[in-house]
C-alpha cells in the first residue's frame, strides 16, 4: 500500500519503521531537513523535506494517489488541516493524530466533517493499557481480544508451580479448565509449542483464556492478588490525565504528584476526585511523605525516560507490587529485569495500531483481521480474523486440517462463546478465531494459514 | 565495523560475478575457443569458490552504517576487478596479470583505458567479457544486487548507504520508496535503453556481436570496442547512433523515469541537463570551425566534432578520429571537458554537470561577498535553496580530485613520458574517460607504462568510478579498527 505519513517525529518514525517492516511503500514528510535525512538513511522510505501541510509538497509526496495519509506532527490543529488537504486531494482515507484531551472528546463531532477515517491518540492508547494491567496485576502483558471476552496474558512459570515441568498436553487436567499456550519464550528463543511441549522454571508462558477463566486460572497459579485500589501517578503528563480519568471512573485512589504548580492546579480542577500533591517527584523524601511503598502500583510518567526508569527502579525496591514505567526508548528496556515493572511506550502502541489499521485496510474484501497484538517481543502475532464464506476450513474438524508450520488457532469465539479448540472443534462462518503465528510470516487472511493441500 | 555483514555482501558480489561470465563461457564454447574456456571456468571457479562461502556468513546485526557502506563498495568494487581479470590472464590472452587487472578495472569502471595495442585476434569470448564490464560497472554491481534484493531484510533503510556509495552524484536519492523498486527501476531502464541501442545498430547492419558489444560501451559509457580503430571504421549511421546513445546514457536518470511518469514538463525543468546539452553545443561548434581545413565535408566535420564531443563528456572514449591531431584550442577544450564529465545518476565519470554549476555558483557567491561583506546570498539549484555542508562538500571534492589527478600524474612520470602524457592519463583515469592526449592520445594505449604506473592508475580509476570516498575510506586507518 502507498502511505504517506506527515511528521517523522516519534511516532512518525516508530509508524513508519513497522509499516516499512511490513512491506509498504512509505513516503515521511517533515519540515526538517536532518530529521527528513535522517530518516531517509534509516529506513527503506522515501523522506520528503517540506511543509506537509501544502499541496505542493502533498502532490509531490504523492498524497493523491495514496491509499493512506497518516499525520502525526506535534500539532493537533495541523494534522487535522492535513487531512482535510489529504482528503480533498483525493488520499484512501486519513488518520490524524489528536493528543489534546479537550478535542479527544469532541472528536465524534469532527471525524465526518473533516473526513478522517480514525484518530490516534499515543497518551490514550498508553493511559488505557495501563489501566487494563492494573485491571489484573499479576501478568505481565495483557491484550484482548473478541471485544475483550479472549485475553492473552504473560506470566512467567516459576519452580515449583504448576506450570513448572507439565507438558501442554496435561495443561487441562492441572487447571481443570481448558487452557491454551499461544507461545513460549526461553531465554532469547521463543516457541510456538505443540501439545508435547514441556515448560520449564524461567519461561515466560503466553496463556489465552476466556476472560472469566482468567482469575480462576491466575487463582490456580497463585499469582492473583485484588486489582489495584491505591495508586500513584507520578508526574501529571497527558496519559496521566487520561489515565486519571479512567482510574476514577473505576473507584479507584488516585493520588497525583506533579511538580509544575499550574499543571497540578489544572489537574485538581479537573480531577476533583484525586489527591494532586505538587511537589518534586523524583525526591524520595516526597516519594516516603505520600507513602508510595504501600500502593498497589505506581505509575511513572515524568516525561524523561531516565527518570522514569531510575525511579522505577527505586520503587520498585521499595516493595510496590506493580509498576509502570513509561519509556520512549525502549531499547533501554533491557535494563529493566523486574517482570513486574511494565515499560508501556506510547508511540510503539500506536505504531502497533496502525499496523493493525493497515492490515485491516488491505484485506478488507477477504475474512479481515479484526485485531492484531504482538506477543514476545514482537517475534509472534496473535491475530484476530473474522470467518466469512471464502475461508477454506469452515465447518471441517480441526484434527483433519493441516496448519502451516508454526501456526496455531488459540481460540474460536461463536457469537460471545469463547471456545478454546480441541481437535473436534470446527470454525464456522460467522466466528471469530484467533491464530497465533510467528511474526516474519506475514498472515492477511485467514485462507493464508492452511497447508496447500496436495 | 559490521564485518559479517561486508564479507556477506562481497560473497554475494562475487557470486553474480561467476553467474555473469555464463555468457561469455557459452559463447566461447560455441566457437570452441579453447583458452577462453579454460579461462573463464577456471574463474567461474574461483569467484564461486570465494564468493559462496563469504555469502554464507551472516551478519549479527543487520544495520549498515555510513562507514560499512564505503567500505563494502570499496572492497567489492576491488574484488570484482581482481577476480575478473582472470579469464585474461589464465588463458594467455593478456600474460601479465597487471596488464590484465588494468584491462578489468578499466572495464568495470567504465574508463575503456586499454593496454591492448591488437584487439581483434582476442577470443570473442573475452572480448564479450570485456565490453560486458562496462555494462555491469555502468549502473553498478552493488545497485544490481538491491535490485535482486537478496541483501535487505525487510528493514533496512541502511541499504541507502549501499546505493549511495556506489551511484555518482551529490546525493543520490531513491525514485520510489523501495530500494529494491528503485534499483529496479533503474535497471529496466538501463536495460531498455541498451536493447534499443542495440537495434538500432543491428538496423544500420552492424554485425551483431560488434552491434551488441559497442551497446554494452555506450550504456557503461565504457569505450571498449572489438576493433582496434575504436569506432572508426563503422559507418556514419552506426556513428550517430552511438552519438545519440552516448549523449542519453550520459543524462540523469531520474529524467527518464519522470518522462515514463508521464512528467514531461518536470523532466525537461532539470538545469544539469540544460547545462549539459548547452556545452556539448558550444563544443561541437568550437571544434566544427576549428577542424574545417581537416574536414573538407562539412557533414563529416560536424559528425566527428559531436562525436568526440559526447564521447569525452559522457566519459566514454570511442574514438572516430585521432583527435590529438587538432589544434591546441581544442584540445584544451577536450581536457576541460573530461574533467566535467556527465550529469550525475548517469553512467558517465567526471566531476559530474550539477558539481561544476555548484562550483561556479559558491565562486561567484565568493566574489560577490567580497563586494558586498554583509550580503545574504545562498547558492540555489532548479529552484531549491542547496544547503551549505552540500556546497561545502563540493568545494573538498574538486579538491580531492584535483589532488589524486595530482598524485597519480606524478607518480606514473617515473616512466619518462611527456608531462602532456602523464597528466592527461591520469585526468583521463580519474574522470573515466579512456584516451587522453600525447603519449596515451586517441589512436595510442596504455602499454608502454610500467606495472607499477599500471596499479597507479587501475586505482585511480576506480578512485574516480567511485567518487573518491569508498576507495580512499579503505586507506583510513580508523576505519578498520572501527573507529
Amino acid at each position: 500500500m502507498k502511505i504517506v505519513i506527515i511528521g517523522g517525529g516519534k511516532v512518525g518514525y516508530a509508524i513508519a519503521a513497522q509499516l516499512t517492516h511490513e512491506g509498504h511503500d512509505i513516503t515521511v514528510v517533515d519540515q526538517n531537513l536532518s530529521v527528513a535525512e535522517r530518516i531517509g538513511d534509516t529506513l527503506d522510505c522515501m523522506s520528503i523535506c517540506g511543509s506537509g501541510a501544502t499541496v505542493e509538497v502533498m502532490r509531490v509526496a504523492g498524497v493523491p494517489t495514496s491509499d493512506l495519509v497518516i499525520a502525526c506532527t506535534h500539532q493537533d490543529e495541523l494534522n487535522m488541516l492535513c487531512c482535510v488537504f489529504a482528503k480533498r486531494l483525493g488520499c484512501g482515507s486519513a488518520i490524524a493524530r489528536v493528543r489534546m484531551p479537550e478535542y479527544a472528546q469532541q472528536m465524534y463531532l469532527l471525524k465526518d466533517g473533516l473526513g478522517l477515517s480514525t484518530t490516534m491518540n499515543p497518551e490514550q492508547t498508553a493511559a488505557r493499557e495501563m489501566f487494563r494491567l492494573m485491571e489484573i496485576p499479576g501478568v505481565l502483558k495483557r491484550e484482548s481480544f473478541a471485544g475483550g471476552r479472549v485475553e492473552i496474558v504473560e506470566i512467567i512459570c516459576r519452580a515449583g508451580d504448576l506450570l513448572d515441568g507439565a507438558s501442554l498436553m496435561d495443561l487441562p487436567k492441572k487447571f481443570k479448565t481448558r487452557v491454551f499456550v499461544g507461545a513460549v519464550q526461553r531465554g532469547n528463543d521463543t516457541f510456538i509449542p505443540d501439545g508435547r511441549f514441556t515448560l520449564r522454571a524461567g519461561d515466560k508462558v503466553y496463556i489465552c483464556a476466556p476472560a472469566t477463566q482468567l482469575v480462576h486460572i491466575l487463582h490456580a497459579l497463585g499469582e492473583h492478588r485484588k486489582k489495584a485500589r491505591r495508586v500513584l501517578l507520578i508526574g501529571g503528563s497527558r496519559v496521566a490525565e487520561y489515565l486519571t480519568e479512567m482510574l476514577l471512573k473505576a473507584g479507584t485512589e488516585v493520588k497525583l504528584i506533579e511538580q509544575d504548580k499550574e499543571q497540578a492546579e489544572y489537574l485538581f480542577d479537573r480531577f476533583p476526585g484525586a489527591q494532586v500533591i505538587c511537589a518534586d517527584g523524583s525526591n524520595e523524601r516526597v516519594l516516603a511523605e505520600e507513602n508510595a511503598e504501600s500502593m498497589d502500583a505506581v505509575a511513572m510518567m515524568t516525561g524523561r525516560d531516565e527518570q522514569n526508569l531510575i525511579l522505577s527502579m527505586y520503587v520498585g525496591g521499595l516493595g510496590v507490587p506493580q509498576l509502570l514505567t513509561q519509556v520512549d526508548h525502549t531499547e533501554f528496556g533491557t535494563l529493566i529485569q523486574d517482570p513486574h515493572n511494565h515499560l508501556i511506550s506510547p508511540k510503539q502502541l500506536c505504531a502497533d495500531e496502525m499496523v493493525r489499521y493497515v492490515r485491516a485496510l488491505q484485506n478488507s474484501g477477504g475474512s479481515s483481521v479484526v485485531t492484531l497484538h504482538h506477543l514476545a517481543g514482537g517475534k509472534v502475532d496473535a491475530l484476530e480474523f473474522n470467518v466469512t464464506a471464502s475461508c477454506r476450513g469452515k465447518g471441517k474438524q480441526l484434527r483433519d486440517i493441516r496448519l502451516k508450520r508454526n501456526i496455531l488457532i488459540a481460540c474460536i469465539n461463536r457469537m460471545g462463546r469463547i471456545i478454546i479448540p480441541g481437535g473436534l472443534d470446527t470454525v464456522e462462518v460467522g466466528d471469530t478465531v484467533v491464530v497465533i503465528t510467528d511474526s516474519h510470516r506475514k498472515i492477511l487472511d485467514l485462507n493464508d494459514i492452511y497447508a496447500d493441500e496436495d | 565495523m559490521n564485518y559479517r555483514t561486508v564479507i556477506n555482501i562481497i560473497g554475494k558480489v562475487l557470486c553474480v560475478e561467476a553467474m555473469f561470465l555464463l555468457p561469455a563461457l557459452i559463447l566461447s564454447l560455441i566457437l570452441h575457443e579453447r583458452e577462453a574456456v579454460t579461462g573463464i571456468l577456471v574463474t567461474m571457479a574461483v569467484a564461486a569458490a570465494l564468493g559462496f562461502p563469504l555469502s554464507r556468513v551472516r551478519g549479527r546485526r543487520p544495520d549498515i552504517f555510513a562507514r560499512d557502506g564505503l567500505v563494502t563498495v570499496g572492497l567489492a568494487w576491488l574484488a570484482v576487478s581482481l577476480v575478473g581479470a582472470l579469464p585474461f590472464c589464465v588463458s594467455g590472452a593478456i600474460p601479465s596479470y597487471i596488464d590484465a587487472l588494468f584491462e578489468t578495472a578499466s572495464g568495470f569502471t567504465t574508463t575503456g583505458a586499454t593496454i591492448l595495442r591488437e584487439i581483434e585476434s582476442l577470443p570473442r569470448g573475452l572480448l564479450y567479457w570485456r565490453s560486458f564490464t562496462h555494462w555491469l560497472g555502468g549502473m553498478g554491481v552493488l545497485v544490481f544486487l538491491l535490485a535482486l534484493n537478496p541483501l535487505s531484510r525487510k528493514d533496512s533503510g541502511e541499504n541507502m548507504h549501499l546505493l549511495r556509495a556506489e551511484s555518482p552524484g551529490v546525493r543520490a536519492s531513491k525514485l520510489v520508496p523501495r530500494m529494491r523498486d528503485s534499483a529496479s527501476i533503474l535497471y529496466l531502464i538501463y536495460i531498455g535503453l541498451t536493447g534499443l541501442e542495440f537495434l538500432l545498430l543491428l538496423l544500420g547492419r552492424v554485425p551483431v556481436f560488434d552491434s551488441l558489444t559497442l551497446a554494452f560501451g555506450t550504456a557503461g559509457t565504457g569505450g571498449f570496442t572489438i576493433r582496434n580503430d575504436s569506432a572508426a571504421s563503422y559507418s556514419p549511421y552506426a556513428q550517430w547512433v552511438l552519438i545519440v546513445f552516448m549523449f542519453l546514457f550520459s543524462v540523469n536518470f531520474n529524467v527518464y523515469f519522470l518522462l515514463l511518469m508521464r512528467q514531461v514538463k518536470k523532466a525537461l525543468r532539470s538545469s544539469e541537463l540544460h547545462c549539459f546539452a548547452g556545452v556539448f553545443a558550444f563544443a561541437t561548434l568550437l571544434f566544427v570551425l576549428n577542424t574545417r581545413s581537416y574536414f573538407p565535408d562539412f557533414w563529416d566535420g560536424l559528425r566527428h566534432s559531436a562525436f568526440t564531443t559526447v564521447s569525452l563528456m559522457s566519459t566514454t572514449g570511442f574514438v572516430t578520429t585521432n583527435f590529438d591531431l587538432w589544434p591546441q584550442i581544442s584540445r584544451s577544450l577536450m581536457i576541460l571537458l573530461m574533467f566535467m564529465g556527465a550529469c550525475a545518476g548517469s553512467t558517465g565519470g567526471g566531476m559530474k554537470v550539477v558539481r561544476v554549476q555548484l562550483l561556479f555558483k559558491s565562486a561567484y557567491r565568493s566574489l560577490y561577498r567580497a563586494v558586498h561583506p554583509n550580503a545574504v546570498r545562498l547558492v540555489h539549484l532548479d529552484g531549491e535553496r542547496v544547503d551549505e555542508p552540500t556546497v561545502r562538500s563540493v568545494d573538498g571534492f574538486l579538491l580531492i580530485y584535483f589532488l589524486t589527478v595530482a598524485a597519480a600524474g606524478f607518480l606514473i612520470s617515473a616512466d619518462g613520458f611527456s608531462f602532456e602524457t602523464n597528466f592527461s592519463a591520469a585526468l583521463s583515469c580519474m574522470s573515466n574517460v579512456g584516451p587522453g592526449l600525447g603519449g596515451v592520445g586517441a589512436v595510442e594505449c596504455y602499454a608502454g607504462f610500467s606495472d607499477f604506473s599500471k596499479l597507479v592508475l587501475t586505482v585511480t580509476m576506480l578512485i574516480g568510478r567511485l567518487e573518491i570516498y569508498p576507495m580512499l575510506a579503505l586507506a583510513l586507518p580508523g576505519v578498520w579498527k572501527g573507529k
